[in-house]
C-alpha cells in the first residue's frame, strides 16, 4: 500500500513537532556561547561545567538511588498486584482493589504528592530520602501492572498447567515456567518505573526533605531563573540515558517469548 | 482391577451441566478414546482425571485409589496438552527433562530418559532447539516425549492431532497407536474427530451434553449403535421413524416407505437405522428373495472417487446410499433423474432407541 | 483456600499510601487552618473522644470551601484551568488525528516503528521537553529570531508567558496520549467502508467525513479525557511556560501549599480538583464499559 501524500505530510511535521525542540536542547548543549539563540561555535565546555557542578551531581546521584530503589519495589508490588488481578478472578473488594491500584494513572501528580506528604506528616515521618522513595514507588506501581498484566493476559494458562502436570508444586511452576515467560515484562514494567522516578518534579517536591534533592527539583529551581547551556547540557545527558533505556525496553519486548 | 474408575462423576460451571454422572472405566495398556462434539465435556472429565478441577460429585480412582485432593503434581498421570505448551524459554531437552527434574532425579539418569524418550518419538536431533524452531509435528512429538518421560500410568492427550494438517494427521494416528503398544501406557484420547478415535481406540465413549451415550470398541459403535444419536454421529445413516404394524413379544412388524419387515425390538418406541453402504443398487442381477427390494429414482449423485453417495427417492422417502465403484464403469451409468432399484437386507437394519 | 500474600501485600499497600493519604486530604479540607508546623489543626483526633466528635461532626468545618467559594481568585483558576486545557485538548485531537490516521493508513511492517516513534519522547523527562519550549518561545527564542532574521516581523511576537504558550505546552507534551487511543481504533476500522463509499460516489473528504470519522467517535472520547483531566491539574506548563497572572488550578494549590503554607486550603482545592475531574472520568468510564460490550 503506497501512503498518500498528505499522510507523509502529516508524520514528517508530527514528528518534527516532537523532535525538533529535544534536538535542539542537545545541539545548544553544544554551543560556545552562553545566549541560547546565537550559535558561538562547537563546545564541550558546559559538559566539563556540568562534572564540577557539585550539587547538581550530588542531586543526579540522590535521583538515581531513588529510581533504582523506587523501581525494584515497584516492580515487586506491581507484579504481584498484576498478578493477583489476573489470577483471581473473585475475591473481596476486587474492584476496590483495581480502582485504587490504576487510579494514579490520571490522577494529577500534585494530589498524588500532596496526600502522600500528608500521610507522612501525619505518621510522623521525616521527609527525606525514604518518603520520596515511597511516594515514587505508590504513583509508579500502577505502570508495572499495567505491562506485566498485558503480558499476563496472553499468557497460555496451559503452560503452568503442563508444568504441574510434570509434577512441580504451584510455586515451582511459578518459578520455573510463569516468571520466565513474564520476566521481560517485570523488566519494562522496573525500567519504565526507573525512567518515571528519574524524571519527577511535582511528588518529589511535596514528599522530599533536607539533603533528598532530586535532579528534577535541582535543574527546576536553575530553570526558573533562566535557559543556560548547562541545563541544556544536563538535559541531554537525561535525553541520552533515558533514551538507552528506551532502546533496552523495545528490544525485550520484541524478544518476548510466542 | 481397572487401570481408572470413573464413578458417577458430575461437574457443572455455574448453571452449565458440564459432565452430568458419568461412569466409565479404563484398563491397564488401554488405548481409550472420549469422543464427542465441542461442549460435550469430554475435556472436562479428562482434566479432573489430571486434576484440573475437582469433581462435584463422584469419585475418580487410580488403581483403586481415590484421587480427590491429590494435587496434579503428585498424580501418576501425564497431559499432553492440545497447544502443546512447550515451555518457550527452554530448549527441547529441558522440556523433556521439565518433570524429571521436578521429581529429582539423577542427573545422569535424566540425560539417558531424555535421549530415550526423544529417540522413541525420533527427536534426537533437536535437543538443543527451542520451541519456536520447529514444525507443528516436531512440536507434537516433543510434546508427547515429554509427556511419557515420566512413564506415567496413563497418558493423557488433548486433541492431540487437531493442531496437524491432514497428511501428517494420518500418519501420527498409526505412529502414536504404535508408539502407545511399544511403552505398554494406557492412553486417553480427547478428540471430536471419529475416524481419529475409530482408527486408534481400543474402546471409544461417545459423549453428548456431559453425558456418555455408549461405550464400545469402535465395530460396535458403529455396527451395532444403541441410540439415534450413536448412529449418526459416528458414520452416516438413514434413520427412520417406522410405522409399527403389529407386534408379538419382542418381535415387530414394521412398515417404512413401500417395505414391511420383521425386527426385534424391546418394548415401547424405536427408531430404525439402516448404513448407506449396506443398501445395495442393483444392475441386472435378480434379487435374493431374502431381500427387500425397492423402486427409487436418483436424486443428487455425489461422486467422490472410490465410493459413489447418492441420494435417492423411493416413494416420497429420501435415503441415502453409498455405492462402491468396484468396477471402472460403474459411477458413470447413474445419472440425475434414473430409475433403478436398490436392495437391503432387514437383518441389517439397526434398532435404535429415540 | 488460603489467605493469598499475592493479593494482601499489594492491597495493604494500596490501602497505606493511596487510600489513607487519599482521606487525610479529604479531612483536611474540612479542617481549620493554622499557621503552626505542621500547619493544620485536624477535625478529629483520638485523645478528644467521642462526645466532642460529635460537637465538631455539627460544626464541620467547610470554612475552607466558603473560601474558595467566596474568593473569586479560586473560581476563576478553576474555569481557567477548564477552558485552557479545553483549548490544548483541542490542539491535541487536530495535531493528533493525521497522525494517527497517517500510521494506521502505513504499511503493517512500519506501524509499529512509527507508533514507537511517537511514544518515544514522552519517555524524557516532562521538565527537559516543557523547558525546550522556553528556549523556542521567549521573546528573545529561536522561533522570533528567525522570524526577525528573515525580515518577517519587527518586533518579538507575545508567544511565551501567555496562555498561548501554555496550550502549545498542553499539546506538545500529551500528543502521544491522543495518537495511541486514535491509532487503536483506527487500526481496527474496515477500510473497505471507505472504499464502498468512494464506490459510491463520494470524493475521498467526504469518505472520510461520511464514514471514518463517525467511526472513530470512541478513540476520539478516550483521547480528549486521557488529555484533558491531566492537563486540568498540569502545574509544570503554566508555571514554566505561562506568565505572572496565568491561573491554573495547579498552580494555585502549590502556591497555596508551598508559599502561604496553608495546607487545609491546598486539601480543599485538590478536593474541588478530584471533583472535576470524576465529570469526565465518569464518562471515560462509561465509554469503555460500552466498548468492551
Amino acid at each position: 500500500m503506497r501512503m498518500s501524500r498528505f499522510n507523509i505530510v502529516s508524520l514528517v511535521f508530527g514528528i518534527a513537532f516532537l523532535y525538533l525542540p529535544i534536538l535542539l536542547v542537545v545541539i545548544y548543549s553544544f554551543n560556545a556561547s552562553k545566549l541560547v539563540t546565537v550559535w558561538g561555535g562547537f563546545s564541550g565546555q558546559w559538559y566539563r561545567a556540568l562534572l564540577s557542578n557539585k550539587p547538581l551531581l550530588d542531586a543526579a546521584w540522590v535521583s538515581f538511588r531513588i529510581a533504582l530503589v523506587s523501581a525494584t519495589g515497584a516492580a515487586i508490588l506491581g507484579t504481584l498486584a498484576a498478578l493477583a488481578l489476573r489470577r483471581y478472578r473473585r475475591f473481596r473488594g476486587r474492584g476496590l482493589f483495581a480502582f485504587m491500584l490504576y487510579a494514579p494513572l490520571v490522577l494529577p501528580e500534585i494530589m498524588t504528592g500532596l496526600s502522600l506528604l500528608l500521610l507522612f506528616v501525619a505518621l510522623g515521618w521525616d521527609r527525606g530520602f525514604w518518603t520520596v522513595t515511597l511516594a515514587h514507588m505508590a504513583f509508579t506501581i500502577a505502570f508495572v501492572a499495567l505491562v506485566v498484566d498485558a503480558r499476563l493476559a496472553d499468557l497460555d494458562p496451559s503452560y503452568e498447567e503442563a508444568a504441574r502436570d510434570l509434577g512441580a508444586t504451584p510455586l515451582s511452576a511459578f518459578m520455573r515456567v510463569t516468571l520466565p515467560m513474564i520476566a521481560p515484562a517485570i523488566i519494562a514494567g522496573f525500567l519504565l518505573a526507573f525512567t518515571l522516578s528519574l524524571d519527577d518534579l511535582v511528588i518529589a517536591s511535596f514528599t522530599s526533605g533536607p539533603g533528598a534533592t532530586t535532579l528534577p527539583m535541582r535543574l527546576y529551581g536553575q530553570m526558573r531563573l533562566g535557559v543556560t547551556p548547562e541545563i541544556n547540557a544536563a538535559s541531554t545527558v537525561m535525553i541520552v540515558s533515558v533514551t538507552l533505556i528506551v532502546i533496552i525496553v523495545s528490544w525485550l519486548s520484541k524478544r518476548r517469548p510466542a | 482391577m481397572p487401570l481408572v474408575s470413573i464413578e458417577h462423576v458430575s461437574k457443572s460451571f455455574g448453571t452449565v451441566r458440564a459432565v452430568d454422572d458419568v461412569s466409565l472405566t479404563i484398563g491397564e495398556g488401554e488405548f481409550f478414546a472420549l469422543l464427542g462434539p465441542s461442549g460435550c465435556g469430554k475435556t472436562t472429565l479428562m482434566r479432573m482425571i489430571a486434576g484440573f478441577g475437582a469433581p462435584d460429585q463422584g469419585r475418580i480412582l487410580l488403581q483403586g485409589r481415590d484421587l480427590a485432593g491429590v494435587p496434579p503434581h503428585n498424580r501418576p498421570v501425564n497431559m499432553m496438552f492440545q497447544s502443546y505448551a512447550l515451555f518457550p524459554h527452554l530448549n527441547v531437552f529441558d522440556n523433556v527433562a521439565f518433570g524429571l527434574r521436578e521429581e529429582g532425579v539423577a542427573k545422569a539418569d535424566i540425560f539417558a530418559r531424555v535421549e530415550e524418550a526423544l529417540r522413541l518419538v525420533q527427536m534426537q536431533g533437536f535437543a538443543r532447539r527451542k520451541p519456536d524452531a520447529l514444525s507443528g509435528g516436531q512440536k507434537q512429538r516433543v510434546a508427547l516425549a515429554r509427556a511419557v518421560v515420566k512413564r506415567p500410568k496413563l497418558l493423557l492427550l488433548d486433541e492431540p492431532l487437531a493442531a496437524l494438517d491432514r497428511r501428517l494427521r494420518e500418519e501420527t494416528q498409526e505412529e502414536l497407536k504404535r508408539l502407545q503398544q511399544t511403552l505398554g501406557i494406557a492412553f486417553l484420547v480427547v478428540t471430536h474427530d471419529q475416524d481419529e478415535a475409530m482408527m486408534m481406540a481400543d474402546r471409544i465413549a461417545v459423549m453428548e451434553k456431559g453425558c456418555v451415550l455408549q461405550i464400545g470398541a469402535p465395530a460396535t459403535l458403529y455396527e451395532e449403535p444403541k441410540s439415534r444419536a450413536v448412529a449418526k454421529f459416528i458414520g452416516d445413516a438413514n434413520v427412520f421413524d417406522p410405522e409399527i404394524r403389529a407386534r408379538i413379544d419382542d418381535r415387530a412388524l414394521v412398515h417404512i416407505g413401500v417395505a414391511n419387515f420383521e425386527v426385534t425390538a424391546p418394548p415401547g418406541a424405536f427408531a430404525l437405522g439402516l448404513r448407506p453402504e449396506k443398501i445395495r443398487v442393483l444392475e441386472q442381477e435378480r434379487a435374493d428373495p431374502d431381500l427387500i427390494t425397492l423402486d427409487a429414482t436418483i436424486d443428487h449423485i455425489l461422486y467422490r472417487g472410490d465410493v459413489t453417495d447418492l441420494r435417492v427417492i423411493t416413494n416420497g422417502l429420501p435415503l441415502r446410499v453409498s455405492m462402491l465403484n468396484a468396477t471402472r464403469h460403474k459411477a458413470l451409468r447413474l445419472s440425475r433423474g434414473d430409475a433403478i432399484r436398490i436392495a437391503f437386507d432387514p437383518a441389517d437394519v439397526m434398532v435404535l432407541s429415540v | 483456600m488460603r489467605a493469598r500474600p499475592v493479593i494482601l501485600i499489594p492491597f495493604i499497600w494500596l490501602g497505606l499510601f493511596f487510600l489513607a493519604p487519599l482521606l487525610i486530604v479529604v479531612r483536611l479540607a474540612f479542617s481549620e487552618s493554622a499557621q503552626a508546623r505542621p500547619p493544620y489543626r485536624p477535625v478529629f483526633s483520638w485523645s478528644d473522644g467521642f462526645a466532642t466528635w460529635i460537637d465538631k461532626i455539627q460544626a464541620f468545618g467547610l470554612d475552607n470551601f466558603e473560601l474558595l467559594l467566596s474568593e473569586p481568585l479560586y473560581g476563576d483558576a478553576l474555569l481557567s484551568s477548564v477552558r485552557l486545557a479545553a483549548l490544548g485538548t483541542a490542539l491535541v485531537l487536530v495535531l493528533a488525528y493525521p497522525i494517527a490516521y497517517a500510521i494506521a493508513k502505513a504499511p503493517r511492517d512500519k506501524r509499529l516503528f512509527l507508533l514507537t516513534l511517537i511514544v518515544v519522547p514522552f519517555w524524557t523527562s516532562f521538565l527537559i521537553r516543557i523547558y525546550a519550549w522556553i528556549a523556542l518561545l521567549k521573546p528573545e527564542g529561536l522561533i522570533n529570531h528567525m522570524l526577525m532574521q528573515m525580515g518577517w516581523i519587527r518586533a518579538p511576537l507575545p508567544l511565551f508567558g501567555n496562555d498561548l504558550a501554555i496550550v502549545i505546552g498542553i499539546a506538545y507534551s500529551y500528543l502521544p496520549f491522543m495518537v495511541l487511543p486514535l491509532y487503536a481504533t483506527l487500526e481496527k476500522l474496515d477500510w473497505s467502508l471507505e472504499e464502498a463509499a468512494r464506490d459510491l460516489g463520494a470524493t475521498r473528504m467526504r469518505a472520510f467525513w461520511r464514514v471514518t470519522f463517525p467511526q472513530t467517535h470512541r478513540g476520539i472520547i478516550a483521547g480528549i479525557l486521557l488529555v484533558f483531566v491531566p492537563a486540568l491539574g498540569e502545574f509544570i506548563i503554566p508555571d514554566l511556560l505561562g506568565g505572572s497572572d496565568t491561573l491554573m488550578i495547579g498552580k494555585v494549590l502549590w502556591s497555596e501549599f508551598f508559599n502561604n503554607r496553608d495546607w487545609p486550603l491546598a486539601a480543599a482545592i485538590a478536593v474541588a480538583l478530584l471533583i472535576a475531574m470524576a465529570v469526565p472520568l465518569a464518562i471515560l468510564r462509561n465509554v469503555e464499559t460500552e466498548g468492551t460490550r
